[in-house]
């Protein structure tokens, strides 16, 4: 079987679209609605399209299953056992057995709202951070920053359960939420394992966490603050082994992506016949 | 057949066309039986994507004026791409929802604007039933999902979705007291910051409201 298996060859059937993230980072939509007054952008069932940002929300949560399964499945396999440890490719094994729940659990949401496969694109950025050569960086970049932001999602999704009286939709996003928080905290105990010994490995792979959680930052999708569509969520972050201080910074990353696209919309309107 | 207007005639951030709206809207109103001779003004907002997604009708001066955000309309596989089917369901639903406002037992009817996300919901929800039964494909998964997020999530609920569901012939007295069944058996925390009108229903900035010239 092929070993490091590139995103063009990942298995899906007609029902699934690829979108590509530079299409949404360069629509011309994202300088207007910069000026537009829509009120919050936090997911909440008394806010304006509550339905169809839920419903779009959870399809993504759906095809980041798939490739989380895909990505631990490809960790298990890609490297030999003198590259990492036994134990951290059964960690994985575990991991695959819990994405695969997820996905089934995730199809059956969709179902729920009234959604069916394949109907939103498929961005397949959390596959392509799955890609990385160095086993370490796939802890930081899936584990800690990618599964990091899927405990954020499912944080401010079960929270849209409660407020809108949804209990099927909290109890399993409670349930994903409780798995997610033992991916995190495997990436933040391999790491530190790995790593024990070679600083410069380690720092190399956290900043290739701070790159992706600045990716998944973007304009202020993830923060701290009421506009933010996602919320950080502290306290499950801590149980996942992050630091006080890492997740300062992280919210600090937060609002730097946040203030980098105002600016680039600010310039870009500063610009004649813009 | 409806005379349409579409503004804009030429969308520049996505690929969408005015005659084609204009067609679809025609041979919507077309096979619904929507009254000829009233005259529909389309106007779509298309700097809003996905999933930001709402509507408004009204009528102003015995004409349809319609407002969609250009969301309704996009591919939701295909950024910025016209999507026909959801094209139809939107403006079948609206059309709907016009020709009602031009029916007896329909006077008095708030402005669309005006509307609770409840009545707003029972309304959409009546209309889809009606659009089903017309042969167009309105997803029942879907609307029973908007309706409960609307209402509730319960067998009250529930209950009152089926009768909207299979109802042809009904008031707006009829859905207001679906309002009231729905709103006694809903035991959900009410929000405290109640949502002013532009920001509940459409997304829809002040400025950009159609004027009744």
């Amino acid at each position: 079987m092929k070993k490091m298996l590139p995103v063009e060859e990942l298995a899906r059937d007609s029902r699934f679209v690829r979108n590509r993230i530079e299409d949404a980072v360069f629509d011309p939509r994202n300088a207007v609605l910069g000026q537009r007054d829509l009120g919050s952008a936090r997911l909440d069932p008394h806010r304006p399209a509550a339905a169809d940002r839920a419903r779009q929300l959870m399809h993504g949560i759906f095809v980041g299953e798939i490739q989380a399964l895909e990505g631990a499945g490809r960790t298990t396999f890609d490297f030999d056992d003198d590259e990492v440890p036994f134990h951290l490719k059964l960690d994985m094994a575990r991991q695959c057995w819990d994405e695969s729940r997820h996905v089934e659990i995730s199809v059956k949401l969709s179902e729920w709202m009234g959604t069916e496969i394949g109907e939103f694109g498929e961005a397949t950025f959390l596959y392509e951070a799955a890609c990385a050569d160095d086993a370490v960086m796939r802890l930081t970049g899936v584990n800690r920053a990618l599964e990091g932001l899927a405990i954020d999602v499912f944080n401010t999704m079960k929270e849209f359960g409660e407020i809108s009286g949804d209990p099927v939709l909290r109890f399993c996003e409670d349930w994903m939420l409780a798995d997610e928080v033992t991916h995190v905290k495997m990436g933040s105990d391999w790491l530190r394992r790995l790593t024990a010994d070679d600083p410069d490995r380690r720092e190399r792979a956290l900043e290739f966490q701070r790159t992706v959680d600045k990716l998944f930052s973007l304009g202020g999708f993830r923060g701290e603050g009421d506009d933010s569509p996602i919320h950080l969520a502290r306290r499950f972050r801590q149980l996942a082994g992050f630091t006080t201080e890492e997740i300062d910074e992280l919210a600090e990353v937060a609002a730097e992506a946040q203030t980098e696209v105002e600016q680039m919309i600010e310039a870009a309107h500063a610009q004649p016949n813009a | 057949m409806a005379r349409v207007r579409v503004v804009p005639e030429t969308f520049t951030m996505v690929a969408y066309d005015s005659g084609t709206i204009a067609g679809l809207t025609e041979e919507v109103a077309a096979r619904i039986g929507f009254p000829d001779g009233v005259e529909v003004s389309i106007e779509v907002d298309e700097g809003l994507p996905l999933p930001l997604t709402g509507s408004i009708a009204d009528l102003v001066d015995g004409r349809g004026e319609l407002w969609f955000s250009g969301g309704n309309f996009e591919h939701p596989q295909h950024r910025g791409q016209f999507d026909e089917a959801s094209a139809r369901i939107w403006i079948g639903r609206d059309l709907l929802r016009l020709a009602d406002r031009l029916s007896s037992g329909w006077e008095g009817v708030p402005a669309d604007e005006d509307l609770t996300d409840q009545q707003r919901a029972v309304w959409d929800l009546f209309a889809d039933g009606r659009l089903a039964r017309l042969g167009f494909e309105v997803r029942e998964s879907l609307r029973r999902y908007h309706f409960r997020l609307a209402h509730g999530f319960n067998d009250v609920v529930d209950t009152v979705f089926e009768r909207l569901w299979r109802s042809d012939l009904l008031t707006w007295a009829d859905l207001e007291a679906c309002c009231a069944e729905t709103a006694a058996a809903d035991t959900r925390e009410k929000p405290k910051d109640r949502q002013k009108p532009k920001d509940r229903q459409g997304l829809r900035p002040t400025s950009l409201r159609p004027t009744s010239a």
